[in-house]
């Protein structure tokens, strides 16, 4: 299960890729040519005070991806996270009588499939260039790498092992 | 970090959720796989395509095409605030710029206030501005810094304190000074920021090359100050002169520099070609101080540059002598051997040097359409926005080619290439001779369509000599449809002030009366209404005024008539009559046959027989005719056929009597 | 009220828009101070010309500042205003300000309800 990070959030930044290994993939030229970064999912999480703002968006955002042939799937959370005071309703003294004020942050999320490097940073930018005002962004990715050499050298046996071992999430 | 990600090895894009089963299951797979042989999948990977910080916004904006129903974006999108004319387009903008300047100054008045920076990411423009003053402290990286922000003024302060202070300052931080100074002539100029200012500006009308340069100001003064002045500082001061004209100490300095022996660089002998313009007196001598001048580039091995070719080019085009056509083609070939092409400027000059007024007509225009065309091209010479406009003042008027004209306009509309229209001034003027030329050339209709509703009022707000050949070619084809909506553009674009285009208009409603749209003619008739009330409610005290004629009523008349509303044809007789001294002359026969058979057909014998007093007055002679006629017509009682004998004389009624 | 609490966010929405009051939102104090600036900037100096409220949405950089005025002035005079205060305030905000301004021609015409 992904956790995110509980990093410093400004309104749109792109997370660093998270690498993770794998064996299937080979690697093409020597890097004479810039190769492109393959990422498994791009993930955005949208968060606004409106909900019918995101949803707009979310509509717009994964229409744009139909357009570039990047599948995409969204959903939302039910429910938003409230932020609430209770003050004193009064200048001068009246402890009874208070007013309650609330902010709301509604969640949704969008989840692009399968892209390259110059795919996501060209989506990404379009999107985040047409963010509405009050709506906020964070965009996390997970990367496709291939495994790395010194560890295909070694015995695969030990390499299965080693993924048991770490069964924990 | 994540270091629980990690665990999850990856096989074949599978996710992270699968269960450790299904990995070794596919280990084991893939290790037989290994062994069997060669059914692996090889997963190519594409290659990065590199994207610069701003290209995908160029992508966007490459899909926009020019909306030519909306104002230009710089006006606020409200129909109160677009402007129509070009008088409004240019106060628009100038009062837009003049606010900004204000804000500018209320910033410099209250700087104590704006010292604030807390912006993230910060940006530099809106940063409080540096103020130095008398008994500010500087050192040289203030000075270096003014510099790099071509700020002249203070540059010369920070210079004049470190001075005081007896800092030494460095030859070069000195040479950059220097060159500040020559560029701008030791003063501000316009700041970059004002570019309303800078659009309107008319730099266009005649270069008078009047001497600007400023003796033994701060420039000269930072010369002298250079103890052993080197050949780049003889080169800064040289090419400043040049540049404003200071013609005398400018070759003054270059002997001197001559004579110590130093080699100035291309730019300053670029200068002094163009000055050599200035310097000698007939084409002979000015060409020879430009071969001699040339030949010590050779000799010291200087390599020319596009600037040599357009001071060549513009000494040429200045000469105007026989062979300056022949030394300007093998200019154009020597330089190209050099790798050198030609600009916008260079190909300009050309124009001027082959096209000239009374000369023999030069069809080189279409050889340079042909080099140039579909073809971005970048500003690299200043005078590279001369180039359209001359380019249609040749089509127009040198060899009346419309086609020709529709190539240079699809050039400039190409990519980025409206950016070389220059200022307002010479874009007014393309669009004029670009109109002007259309107008005469083609059928009325394909120009109303195609250039006309594509370019007014947004892009063009024509003149009044524009409107005047549209009008004339309405009047020649006829095509009165398109009357009512130039009107009105007229009206918007407040030209309406000429007598002679009023008449004009009115020459050609009544010349052509529309036969079969009703609703023409009502559209006339308001046409005939607004000049009416125009022409009758002008303040006195103004000058211009124009005269009403009697000839400009009468045809009013007639179109009211034409719309069959008689009473306003009526009023206008009365004022005609009444007001005898407001209005010059009287009208056309015409025009008061018309009104009698009017009255004829509304049955007021009395309104008639005022009309028929009326002609008879002027003097017209034919009054007989029209009696009968009204006799004939309408029963007259005794009081009317009183009046009438009074007016064409007893025989008449006599006559019809018997 | 016209549109109590409880329409918020169904027919009654904000005056300014920004995402600073969002779960890990930056700067909400400095950002309502900006704009109760911002708010007596333009009723100070388009004097008795707003008929309706100001809105300040906050995008990326840009602060865009949207109101609906009346047409009492000449189209240069508000030209002018319009230059000055897109210049001065995006000095003093340090970031681009744009305003987008709607002229009507009656201030009753933008009153939509009676209470």
């Amino acid at each position: 299960m992904f956790r995110l990070n509980n990093t410093s959030m400004f309104r749109s930044f792109f997370r660093a890729p998270l690498s993770t290994a794998t064996e299937a993939i080979k690697s093409v030229e020597a890097a004479a040519v810039e190769l492109d970064k393959l990422y498994k999912t791009v993930q955005i999480e949208l968060r606004g005070n409106d909900p019918a703002v995101l949803t707009s968006f979310v509509k717009f955002a994964t229409t744009a991806g139909n357009y570039l042939n990047v599948q995409s799937h969204s959903w939302h959370l039910r429910k938003p996270t409230h932020t609430r005071f209770t003050v004193l309703k009064s200048v001068h003294i009246y402890k009874k009588h208070r007013v309650q004020y609330e902010f709301r942050t509604y969640y949704s999320f969008i989840s692009y499939k399968h892209l390259t490097e110059s795919t996501a940073s060209t989506l990404l930018e379009y999107i985040e260039r047409n963010l509405p005002e009050g709506v906020a962004l964070k965009a996390t990715s997970v990367e496709l790498q291939q495994l790395p050499e010194y560890l295909l050298e070694q015995d695969p046996e030990q390499f299965t092992d080693d993924s048991n071992k770490v069964s924990h999430v | 970090m994540n270091i629980q990600l990690l665990q999850c090895a990856r096989m074949n894009y599978s996710s992270s959720r699968i269960s450790h089963k299904t990995i070794s299951i596919s280990l084991i797979w893939r290790r037989m796989n290994c062994t069997v042989g060669s059914t692996t999948e090889e997963i190519v990977i594409p290659q990065k395509i590199p994207r610069g910080p701003t290209d995908i916004l160029r992508a966007l904006e490459s899909t926009i095409v020019k909306d030519p129903t909306a104002a230009h974006y710089k006006f606020h999108d409200d129909p109160y605030l677009i402007p129509n004319s070009n008088l409004g387009k240019r106060s628009l903008s100038m009062a837009q710029e003049a606010g900004r300047k204000a804000a500018h100054w209320v910033r410099k008045e209250n700087v104590d206030l704006f010292q604030h920076k807390e912006a993230e990411p910060f940006i530099n423009m809106f940063a409080p501005p540096k103020v130095y003053k008398e008994d500010s402290i500087v050192s040289i990286d203030d000075l270096k810094e003014c510099i790099e922000k071509v700020n002249v003024d203070d540059s010369i302060l920070v210079y004049k304190l470190l001075k005081g202070k007896s800092v030494e300052i460095e030859l070069e931080v000195m040479q950059s000074m220097l060159e500040l100074l020559c560029f701008y002539n030791s003063q501000d100029s316009l700041p970059e920021e004002f570019i309303e200012e800078r659009w309107f500006r008319q730099s266009a009308k005649g270069e008078r090359q009047r001497k600007t340069w400023k003796d033994g100001a701060f420039a000269e003064e930072i010369f002298i100050s250079i103890k052993e002045p080197n050949a780049e500082a003889y080169s800064a001061i040289i090419q400043g002169m040049g540049k404003y004209y200071q013609i005398d100490r400018a070759t003054q300095l270059f002997e001197e520099a001559k004579q110590k022996g130093l080699t100035l660089n291309v730019n300053t002998y670029n200068t002094l070609i163009e000055a050599g313009n200035l310097l000698k007196e007939n084409y002979d001598m000015r060409w020879s101080y430009i071969v001699q001048l040339l030949n010590e580039m050779n000799d010291k091995k200087l390599k020319p540059n596009l600037g040599t070719l357009n001071a060549l080019l513009y000494c040429l085009s200045s000469m105007g002598s026989k062979v300056s056509k022949d030394y300007a083609l093998k200019s154009l070939s020597e330089f190209r051997k050099f790798g050198i092409e030609p600009s916008l400027a260079s190909w300009s000059f050309i124009l001027q040097i082959y096209c000239k007024e009374r000369g023999p007509t030069s069809t080189i225009l279409f050889d340079i359409m042909n080099e140039i065309e579909n073809k971005e091209h970048m500003i690299r010479d200043i005078r590279d926005v001369n180039f359209f406009v001359t380019a249609m003042n040749i089509c127009r008027y040198h060899l009346n080619d419309v086609s020709l004209a529709k190539r240079v306009d699809k050039l400039l509309h190409y990519g980025n290439n409206y950016n070389l229209i220059g200022d307002s001034f010479r874009e007014s003027l393309y669009y004029r001779h670009f109109f002007i030329l259309s107008v005469n050339s083609e059928p009325i209709q394909e120009f109303m369509q195609n250039v006309y509703d594509k370019l007014v009022p947004h892009i063009y707000t024509p003149e009044l000599s524009v409107i005047e050949e549209i009008l004339k070619s309405i009047e020649i084809s006829g095509a009165i449809e398109f009357l009512p909506k130039l009107w009105s553009d007229m009206i918007i674009f407040d030209l309406c002030r000429k007598e002679s285009i009023l008449n004009f208009v009115i020459d050609i409603m009544i010349s052509n009366e529309p036969k079969n749209d009703p609703d023409l003619v009502e559209k006339f008739a308001n046409i005939g209404a607004d000049i009416y009330e125009k022409v009758m409610n002008q303040n006195e005290m103004k000058t211009n005024l124009i005269t009403v004629t009697g000839d400009m009523l009468g045809n009013i008349m007639v179109l009211f008539l034409r719309n069959k509303s008689f009473d306003k044809a009526w009023d206008l007789f009365i004022t005609l009559d009444k007001q005898q001294q407001k209005v010059l002359g009287v009208p056309r026969f015409e025009s008061l046959s018309a009104l009698i058979d009017a009255c004829i057909e509304e049955k007021v014998p009395s309104k008639a027989i005022l009309c028929l007093a009326y002609a008879a007055d002027v003097g017209y002679e034919n009054v007989d005719e029209l009696a009968k006629e009204l006799q004939s017509k309408l029963t007259l009682d005794e009081t009317h056929l009183q009046k009438l004998s009074k007016i064409v004389g007893q025989h008449v009624i006599i006559e019809t009597n018997e | 009220m016209a549109n109590p609490p409880h329409m918020i966010a169904h027919r009654k929405s904000w005056n300014s828009w920004n995402t600073s009051n969002l779960d890990g939102g930056l700067r909400p104090s400095e950002t309502a101070i900006e704009d109760v600036f911002i708010r007596k900037f333009m009723i100070g100096t388009w004097h008795a010309l707003f008929v309706s409220e100001i809105i300040v949405k906050r995008q990326h950089n840009i602060i865009r500042i949207g109101g609906i005025i009346r047409r009492s002035i000449s189209a240069r005079k508000m030209y002018f205003l319009i230059g000055y205060t897109e210049e001065l305030l995006s000095f003093w905000l340090q970031c681009p300000v744009k305003l987008e301004l709607q002229t009507v021609q009656d201030k009753r015409d933008v009153i939509f309800k009676y209470i």
